[in-house]
């Protein structure tokens, strides 16, 4: 129980610097942008394959639930329902903690134990700036992109799948998407997005940074991020589900 | 110009430091020796803030650096250099970028040619050329990776370095190269040298005075004159064990 009073002060502190950072943007634009670059190219093929995977198994299940029960449409809605509140940005999400987050917290866990953390420091530059900053917000601008690209596989894969598997034509699958997709779902999606990008770097970040010890030390960090990821990521889930439900659709 | 204080410092349960008190005056080049594992690089990042002390309090120029204030310790780490025992170079970045780092942003905006021209100096003051600047440091050999620690310490002209065994793993010429660097940023600059070394043959040319610690306190300090002539038992283990080392090698 104290240590995770603890571990809430010492992260409260970490983003309450990267906060006040943020006003020097001439010390972490760049890095940023080629950060959200390397996190964006680095996960996507992964989030391609897994959200292009889980559109197809989405359609099929749908296909065979449905079948002679509902109007064939139906399964264009219901897939678009799944993939685009749930399996886009969670399937992303999990791309993101195995390629970005899981590195993150192996660079930076690196750099402590090898002191170059304290190096920055000794030469006056803030770690949190130059080390924090662009990743956290590099997660933020990829993921939403990754996710959005995740959407397209998905939907694009699902409908393939359901027209080989289904007697659903073209026409009608997209007509259920369109009906279901009224501007909210979309934007929920990429809202999502963000804050899975924001919740997975930002703690990748930390839990690397308090990596003590040599390699061992910054394995432990490496397991111990990515637990709290994924533990995150299922949380941020469970809260963002009533969220869609507030919206009158 | 360094005032350490009855400083205590327990890590990982164990006490290292038991009462360090030290003070390295201004202009001089002090040279901290001690056993493997005493405490030398512990107490040095209580000088620079990297480390806080459990008790007792370290004074760098006036002002008590554990209780300093954020912009405070800034403001003294600009006026201070710091060579790593591993170097600690950003591996991400090339030599160039790593040394540009070090250098405020506002003295480079001021000259376009100032930055470039002072990276190219202080790697010749370590004994390298410009061949070495768009190399990352894992391309670079231990001993260059060490001196280009010496140059990103010295470059922005601090007037108080603190050096962590910089001659260690560096071959003989490289040695008296580095020990010049020291020498220099004392008569050229008036710096103030903090230097943990093992290097006691070099003692007599580089240092001021002698310090020696032991059993987490300074057990003997005095000119490296005093310090060989010394009958302190400290001293006389901490040199009969040298002595002995080199002995075996031999
Ligand atoms: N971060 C740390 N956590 C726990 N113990 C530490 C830490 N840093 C140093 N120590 C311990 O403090 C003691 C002194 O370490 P220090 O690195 O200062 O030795 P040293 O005098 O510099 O030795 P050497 O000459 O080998 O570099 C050692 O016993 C070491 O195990
Ligand atoms: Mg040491």
């Amino acid at each position: 129980m104290r240590r995770i009073l603890e571990h809430l002060g010492r992260s409260s502190l970490l983003a309450a610097a990267v906060v006040s950072a943020l006003p020097h943007p001439q010390h972490w634009l760049a890095g940023a942008f080629e950060e959200a670059r390397r996190q964006a190219y680095g996960a996507l093929p992964l989030v391609l394959f897994l959200t292009g995977l889980g559109g197809a198994v989405t359609s099929q299940q749908t296909g065979y639930q449905f079948e002679g029960v509902l109007p064939y449409w139906v399964i264009g809605s219901v897939v678009a329902a799944s993939v685009i509140t749930e399996l886009a940005p969670l399937l992303t999400g999990i791309a993101l903690v195995g390629v970005v987050g899981a590195r993150i917290a192996a660079e930076l866990g690196a750099m402590e134990v090898t002191e170059q953390v304290d190096a920055l420091e000794v030469i006056g530059r803030d770690p949190v700036t130059y080390l924090v900053v662009p990743r956290v917000l590099a997660g933020l601008l990829a993921a939403p992109v990754l996710v959005a690209l995740a959407l397209a596989a998905s939907l694009f894969a699902g409908w393939g799948v359901a027209v080989l598997v289904t007697p659903v034509t073209s026409a009608e699958f997209w007509f259920g998407v369109r009906y279901y997709m009224r501007d909210f779902p979309l934007f929920f999606a990429l809202i999502k997005g963000a804050a899975f990008g924001l919740s997975i770097t930002f703690i990748a970040s930390y839990v690397g940074l308090q990596a003590r010890g040599g390699s061992r030390g910054v394995g432990r960090a490496t397991t111990r991020a990515v637990v709290a990821m994924v533990s995150a990521l299922l949380v941020l889930d469970t809260l963002f589900a009533p969220l869609l439900k507030l919206v009158p659709s | 110009m360094i005032r350490i204080e009855k400083v205590h410092k327990t890590l990982g349960g164990q006490p290292v430091l038991r009462g360090v008190n030290l003070t390295v005056r201004s202009g001089e080049v002090l040279a901290l020796v001690g056993g493997s594992g005493a405490g030398k690089s512990v107490l040095l990042k209580h000088v620079i803030g990297l480390m806080l002390p459990d008790e007792g309090e370290v004074f760098v120029a006036g002002r008590p650096v554990g209780r300093a204030s954020f912009a405070e310790l800034a403001e003294l780490r600009r006026r201070m250099g710091y060579v790593f025992q591993d170097g600690a170079l950003l591996d991400s970045l090339t030599i160039r970028e790593n040394l540009r780092l070090a250098m405020a942003d506002e003295d480079c905006a001021r000259d376009a040619y100032y930055c470039p021209r002072r990276i190219v100096e202080s790697l010749a003051t370590v004994n390298l050329d410009d061949s070495v600047l768009d190399k990352h440091p894992d391309e670079i050999s231990g001993g260059m990776r060490k001196r280009v620690g010496v140059a990103r310490a010295i470059i922005h002209r601090p007037d108080i370095i603190l050096y962590d065994e910089p001659t260690t793993g560096l071959d003989p010429q490289n040695v008296v190269q580095v020990n010049e660097v020291i020498l220099k940023a004392r008569q050229q600059l008036g710096a103030t040298s903090l230097m943990v070394t093992h290097d006691v043959a070099a003692l007599r040319a580089v240092a001021d005075r002698v310090a020696l610690l032991a059993d987490g306190c300074v057990r003997f300090q005095g000119t490296p004159g005093e310090f060989f002539d010394s009958a302190n038992p400290s001293v006389r283990s901490f040199l009969g064990r040298r002595a002995g080392a080199l002995a075996e090698v031999a």
